[in-house]
């Protein structure tokens, strides 16, 4: 349904002097989602959304938000009114307490939005008169959020909400951008960590030097590109596999490696070694961060590509 | 109306940044405070003796009268003045004594005079003219028996003459004006274009005219505050006058308009916060010397006069040299306007140059 997509890229491109930073793009999210654009460093994960931010004015393609045309410079601003932001590595006011911060943003917007309200609402109650400066990483993060939804958007981007947190914070912020989604909100993340994309997101955009790679829901990336499962077997007389004619292939430190398709494989190998007691068994299932490094490695790279 | 209030915004949030930011406040107040009271303090050890020039026209045969080298020497021993009697041009005098011709004579008839020449509005016309009127007490007691035998007659000039820190105190305003103006705005500028600040900005409804402003504004705000503190320090350690007058306010809003203007132009070359200082440096600093903040103009050589006349700070240190000082509107004014046209123009320049997004 042509309603619900909240954006629509098509063909974007991106240069930076001679370096194409963004390359031919095209995607579309739909309302409601929580969609993660995932890309190692340099990927142009950054660039891409600050184009749709109404920051970086791109050199070719088209980009529509709420059906609005970017190119439209005047409408600009009511995407702006609509849209919440929190770029990459934000910082607001050093010298303004995390109340005054969001009390400037409101203004900017004449926004009505409670602020003691919202600062409730993301778990910043104990930390509403402290002067940003004084913040840790994770609460500064955390007041970047409540900013970017002063002026109440339907449409949130988080640029690498996480970056640089312990894991401890790296959850909250995690159960706060749940939170958001269960409230309607559409979410635009983009992201280097995997778990981050798996845990979060309804649809995954894979980016690689300014190019898509793959795209699809968590599972689907994993079915798709996560490799096989497999059975790691360490201390093992390989012998006893032979024996059963088991395809292995031996890894390093003596690790055996037996890929398996279903259970009644699995069972197999396993039944084979019970009797060892010295045998250590692992069973690898097939996840994100496996589908990210086939995909990034330059071997599954130039196939997934060529095809 | 949603303009205005978004200006006030970010005015307002400058303002408490400046407010509690202990380095800002060193640079805007104590900076300027500290100059005035080294320099000010160092000059004003110097002896603080006047100059007096004597004409003496009572003269017999070339040899002055006994009466002329008696109040010569009861002037002399007030230990307040350095008496200059060779020849110069009495138009450049500041305090300037005439013994008249038959003064001598005339004191024995009781009706005598002596006349002292000098601006009444002069910064030290009350002690020169109480110290002389102290002489002729205890001449006239000498005179015992008659009746008040010299009057001191004034002569009204106009005078130049002003006191190193007279001359200072409104340089010290300019160089406030302009270094927190030049520093303050590249300084904002380049921390919040790393930090990432101008970034969140531009992706809400603030337009960059509209952060040029509050920031204008803001500046504008601040250099009414730091003048206000140096000229009371200035009145209460130094005990001068300076003429207060709404002039010195535009001359300040000018200001406001000119240095920070500049700041942002250069602000949009520099990039890194650490190159930030070194800018600031080299535009302020000729400008520090060479805009007769120390020094008047008048007495450098003339290439560095000309120099000078491109400076914005010589206009505004000139500007508020007139009005304060010397009470002068015409020639503040017209300072003033100079500084205000620059300042129009750094700030046209700025809005056009400062980048909001592509950054
Ligand atoms: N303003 C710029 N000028 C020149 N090159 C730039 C500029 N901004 C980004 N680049 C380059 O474009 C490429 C993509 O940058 P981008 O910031 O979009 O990547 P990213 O995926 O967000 O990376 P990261 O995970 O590090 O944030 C990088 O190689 C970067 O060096
Ligand atoms: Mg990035």
């Amino acid at each position: 349904m042509i309603n619900n997509i909240v954006i629509n890229i098509e063909g974007l491109t991106k240069t930076y002097d001679k370096f194409t930073a963004v390359d031919e793009i095209s995607f579309t999210v739909n309302e409601g989602e929580v969609f993660a654009l995932l890309g190692p460093n340099g990927a142009g994960k950054t660039t891409t959304v600050e184009i749709i931010e109404c920051l970086k004015t791109p050199d070719k393609g088209k980009v529509e938000i709420f059906g609005i045309d970017l190119k439209d410079k005047k409408k600009q601003n009511d995407v702006k009114r609509k849209i919440g932001v929190m770029p990459q590595n934000f910082n607001a006011f050093d010298w303004l307490t995390v109340k005054e911060n969001l009390e400037y943003f409101k203004d900017l917007y004449s926004s009505k939005i409670s602020t003691d309200e919202l600062i409730n609402r993301v778990g910043l109650g104990e930390k509403m008169n402290s002067m940003y400066k004084t913040l840790s990483g994770g609460t500064k993060q955390r007041v970047g959020i409540a900013i970017s939804l002063i002026n109440e958007p339907e449409l949130l981007f988080l640029d690498e909400p996480t970056a640089g947190l312990d894991p401890q914070a790296r959850r909250e912020t995690w159960n706060l951008i749940r939170k958001l989604k269960e409230q309607g909100k559409t979410i635009f993340l983009t992201t280097h960590y995997m778990e981050e994309a798996q845990e979060l997101s309804d649809r995954i955009l894979i980016i690689i030097e300014g190019k898509i790679v793959a795209g699809g829901s968590p599972n689907e990336l994993i079915e798709n590109y996560g490799g096989n499962k497999s059975v790691i077997l360490k201390n093992c007389n390989k012998k006893i596999l032979e024996d059963r004619g088991i395809k292995y292939e031996t890894g390093m430190e003596n690790q055996i490696q037996i890929i398996f398709d279903n259970n009644e494989q699995l069972f197999n190998i396993l039944s084979a070694v019970t009797d060892d007691p010295n045998v250590e068994i692992e069973i690898k299932k097939p996840n994100l961060d496996e589908a990210f490094l086939n995909l990034t490695g330059r071997r599954i790279n130039a196939e997934g590509l060529a095809k | 109306m949603r303009t205005a209030s978004i200006i006030f915004t970010v005015f307002k949030g400058h303002f408490k940044a400046w407010r509690r930011n202990k380095t800002t406040l060193f640079w805007t107040l104590a900076f300027p405070l500290l100059l005035m009271l080294l320099f000010g303090g160092l000059f004003s050890l110097q002896s603080d003796k006047m100059d007096l020039y004597i004409e003496n026209n009572d003269m017999n045969q070339n040899n002055p009268s006994m009466a002329s080298l008696r109040i010569i020497q009861l002037i002399n021993q007030t230990d307040s003045f350095n008496i200059e009697d060779d020849e110069g041009n009495l138009e450049e005098q500041t305090r300037t004594i005439v013994i008249p011709k038959n003064f001598e004579s005339r004191l024995e008839e009781g009706n005598s005079s002596i006349k002292l020449i000098m601006d009444e509005s002069h910064q030290t016309f009350p002690r020169t003219s109480s110290l002389i009127n102290g002489v002729i007490n205890s001449m006239n007691v000498e005179k015992q028996g008659v009746e008040q035998p010299i009057v001191l007659i004034q002569e009204q000039i106009s005078s130049n003459d002003i006191s190193f820190i007279e001359f200072f105190v409104p340089g010290v305003v300019g160089i406030a004006i302009m270094s927190t103006g030049i520093f303050g705005t590249i300084g904002t500028n380049t921390k919040y274009r790393k930090n990432g600040v101008i970034k969140k900005l531009a992706t809400t409804p603030l337009s960059k005219f509209e952060w040029i402003i509050g920031l204008v504004l803001y500046h504008m705000l601040i250099g009414i505050i730091s003048t206000s503190v140096i000229l009371i320090v200035a009145v209460l350690v130094f005990d001068i006058n300076m003429i207060l007058n709404p002039v010195i306010i535009i001359l300040i809003i000018s200001g406001a308009l000119t240095f920070p203007g500049v700041g942002m132009i250069i602000s949009t070359v520099v990039r890194e916060e650490e190159e930030a200082d070194a800018a600031g440096n080299v535009v302020t600093f000729p400008m520090l010397f060479l805009s007769g903040t120390f020094f008047p103009l008048e007495t450098m050589p003339t290439f560095i006069q000309a120099f000078a006349r491109i400076l914005p700070l010589t206009y505004l240190n000139n500007g508020l040299r007139e009005i304060m000082v010397y009470g002068n509107y015409q020639a503040a004014l017209w300072n003033c306007s100079i500084v205000f046209v620059i300042g129009i123009i750094a700030i046209a320049i700025a809005m056009k140059v400062t980048k909001w997004t592509d950054l």
